[in-house]
């Protein structure tokens, strides 16, 4: 029994060293030289990302296909070239919290996300990393929900931040978010997409773009122990998305956030610099105003964003 | 089986079931594909699995064939399974090859214990059947692939192979007395090799040097009667240390005239008092089982089981502890029970819903070989039931916008009213801890699921 706890007990010795190393890894001071090069390079090359679209336009690409789909938004948001330097570090949040299939339409859709992958790729991104904190284990979250494969398959990674070691302490200086572990690759990512799959959720009516930002926090259980709605406009309010897609071409009605539920179509992608502009717009989707979901009016009094759709340019592509 | 080559198909035969059990186990993983299937079959070799089904399940499986393979085999050319495919068999025959290398001088003590326990192997048989007819697992646990499957699923998840190394360590000293005395799949199979058609004998001219003896890693080798006895693992290695190549393979039957060293008949007397003696070893194996049965059947703490388990007393008594629905587990949700739990529960996969939930994927009960865990839809899966107390749930105290566990319910057995207070639906419940490990209330959740 001893022995079988020593054992054990060294297990976790070696465990914590690795993770050591890792928070070394990913502190950006690391050891490894190429790493290293990469990093500064990108900081001279791939300078501040955000602002280079306009923030009061948003796009929405109508049609079936992925990849023309994704295509025609970069097109008209102004070229991905702009947002993606050579040698940048992208990072993109889908929706693969829960263990549904793509034809479940609760998970951001895989060949959406992969067609945004291979666009980075091509405009010249060193990688492409795509992540989410899922509620189940990240082995059937990637799986079922067709992520792995498809962005294996674009050239990008899709893995699961279910660990503390991919978190960073910040202090968000929040009402009630201060010092919260946030995801250290978004913190470090040259360009962050938010990539939110539109649909119906029992506690907040709707997930949405601001809503899907909290798969990048550690313990979310304390949004639901204080105030989730809070919470989430403070979480936006402290960082915002480069760009936001929001994959709008089908989701559930009913019965999210993990379904199965009734699905209904859209059509739609949207492209947007303003993660609140993007949330309002999805609201009226769904045939609601954006001032019921309850975070997104929250988040536009932190400033995160504009809540009035009407003072924003909709382009339909 | 008599040439050089003859050993070097064996020793091939070994190292790939060998090495390949390793990697296909520690391969299994989330969703099971081909690996599951060709370790499923290789289970399915053992007769014992088999008994077990048939015991439990009171059907004949569509497998059937693959234990009976091994009967078939064993009916012809006596225990090959156990010397040629084994991967436990193989892993001690390598084991012992190195004892006897490194305790050379121990080899007439090593024959001679070998040749003293043997006699206890079809009492310890019976010991086996008794216990197993009881509805007790431990007989399967023994059996080779469930013992070394839990083994390699142990050092997979970082602990020592405490067994495995005992019986290692055993080897070195005694040969292989595992196979030929204490594994219920081999004795089983010398049962029905003693009906074997081939088989080791020595024809002629014998000097009487008993290297065979000394060689024989199961103390099968027999200068007395001339043929190689039940337990022979038809390895050949008696036919390659014979000086004088008197020992050959050869038809068994008819017997008569080669066995011409049979010891002579001590009489009638000897004969009752023999029987005796046998009736009180009997009596003592009935004893013995009957000991350790009520050891090992003791109704223990409800626990959450894999989804599909059998109900309570069954589920332990089917499952051998092989572990590959822990390894194969991608949420890490399903645990072997510590000894501490009893012998009832060693081992043996449970959930402990606050550390890590059942994602329902249902992987455990594809990799499943015993049918502890059964094929039942996810709609029909009942692994516990969620109980709320109010008392403690924030939604319901402090008016909080929670109902995470109701947002994470994967099976939409939690309703929340108009205030997001989650109310549970338990037609609906499936057990799978998913709201008791995400209820975000400190210390013990206010949402529990308890076992069925
Ligand atoms: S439940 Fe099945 S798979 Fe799991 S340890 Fe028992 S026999 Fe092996």
């Amino acid at each position: 029994m001893e022995r079988r706890q020593f054992i054990s007990g060294l297990g976790y010795g070696l465990l914590s060293l690795g993770l050591a190393g890792c928070g070394l890894r990913f502190s950006g001071k690391s050891a490894d030289p190429e790493e290293k090069r990469g990093a500064t390079d990108n900081k001279q090359t791939a300078a501040p990302a955000a602002g280079v679209y306009d923030r009061g336009k948003l796009i929405v690409a109508e049609g079936t296909d992925p990849n023309s789909l994704i295509e025609k938004g970069f097109k008209a948001l102004g070229g991905i070239a702009a947002l993606v330097r050579s040698g940048a570090t992208v990072v993109i949040k889908p929706n693969f919290s829960v263990p549904r299939k793509p034809e479940e339409a609760a998970t951001t859709n895989p060949l959406l996300v992969a067609a945004v992958v291979k666009q980075c790729l091509a405009a010249g991104a060193k990688t492409v990393k795509v992540i989410d904190y899922p509620f189940s284990s990240p082995p059937v979250c990637l799986v079922n929900s067709g992520i792995k494969a498809a962005v294996e398959a674009a050239g990008g990674r899709a893995f699961a931040i279910n660990a503390p070691n991919f978190y960073t302490q910040v202090d968000m200086g929040g009402k009630i978010l201060k010092d919260v572990l946030f995801s250290k690759d978004v913190l470090e990512a040259d360009v962050f997409i938010n990539f939110p799959i539109l649909k119906h959720h029992n506690a907040t009516k709707l997930t949405l773009g601001l809503k899907n930002m909290m798969g990048l926090v550690w313990d979310r259980g304390y949004f639901h122990r204080t105030d989730l709605l809070q919470g989430i406009a403070e979480l936006a309010a402290f960082r915002r998305p480069h760009l936001t897609i929001l994959d709008a071409t089908k989701g559930i009605t009913g019965n999210g956030p993990v379904g199965p539920g009734p699905i209904r179509a859209w059509n739609q992608v949207v492209f947007g610099v303003d993660p609140v502009a993007v949330d309002a717009y999805g609201a009226t989707l769904f045939g609601l105003k954006p001032a019921e979901i309850g975070y997104v009016p929250l988040a536009a009094q932190l400033g995160a964003g504009e809540l009035e759709l009407q003072k924003l340019t909709v382009v339909k592509v | 089986m008599r040439s050089k080559q003859g050993s070097s198909w064996r020793y091939m035969l070994q190292l790939i079931s060998v090495v390949a059990f390793v990697m296909l186990l520690a391969s299994l993983s989330y969703p099971p594909g081909r690996e599951n299937w060709l370790l499923q079959w290789a289970s399915r070799l053992d007769p014992w699995l088999l008994l077990s089904q048939l015991r439990w399940q009171q059907a004949v499986p569509a497998w059937v064939w693959l234990p009976l393979l091994t009967v078939t085999a064993t009916l012809l050319w006596g225990r090959v399974f156990c010397g040629w495919l084994c991967p436990l068999g193989a892993m001690l025959m390598w084991t012992d090859k190195i004892g006897k290398a490194a305790f050379k001088n121990m080899s007439p003590v090593r024959v001679q214990i070998l040749r003293t326990v043997q006699p206890i192997r079809y009492y310890w048989l019976l010991v086996l059947l008794i216990v197993f007819a009881l509805g007790s697992n431990w007989v399967i646990f023994l059996t080779p692939f469930a013992l070394f499957s839990h083994e390699l699923a142990r050092v997979l998840q970082g602990y020592m192979p405490w067994l495995l190394i005992g019986i290692m360590a055993g080897t070195l000293l005694f040969s292989r007395l595992w196979c030929s005395v204490l594994c219920p799949t081999g004795v089983l199979l010398s049962l029905a090799a003693r009906l074997r058609l081939f088989g080791y004998r020595i024809a002629g001219n014998c000097v009487y040097c008993e290297q065979c003896a000394s060689a024989c890693s199961v103390g099968a080798a027999s200068v007395d009667t001339a043929v190689a006895q039940a337990g022979c693992l038809a390895c050949g290695d008696c036919h390659r240390v014979c000086p004088a190549k008197a020992i050959s393979w050869q038809h068994r039957w008819p017997s008569g005239k080669d066995s011409r060293l049979v010891p002579a008949d001590g009489g009638a007397a000897a004969k009752r008092q023999g029987s005796r003696r046998q009736f009180l070893k009997a009596a003592g194996a009935v004893a013995l089982a009957a000991a350790f049965w009520e050891k090992t059947v003791g109704a223990a703490e409800p626990v959450l089981r894999p989804p599909g388990s059998l109900p309570a007393p069954d589920f332990t008594a089917v499952c051998n502890r092989c572990g590959r629905c822990i390894q194969v587990c991608p949420g890490k949700a399903l645990q072997p029970m510590p000894i501490t739990d009893g012998l009832t529960n060693f081992a043996t996969p449970y959930i402990i819903p606050r550390q890590s939930r059942c994602d329902l994927c249902l992987s455990c009960q594809e990799v499943c070989p015993t049918g502890a865990i059964v094929q039942v839809p996810l709609d029909k899966v009942r692994m516990g039931r969620a109980i709320l107390d109010k008392s403690r749930c924030i939604a319901w105290e402090e008016n909080k916008l929670c109902f995470i566990c109701g947002e994470q319910c994967p099976v939409l057995a939690i309703t929340g009213d108009e205030y997001h207070r989650p109310t549970i639906l338990l037609d609906k419940c499936a057990g799978c801890g998913s709201c008791e490990n995400a209820c975000p209330v400190a210390g013990e959740a206010a949402i529990r699921v308890l076992p069925q």
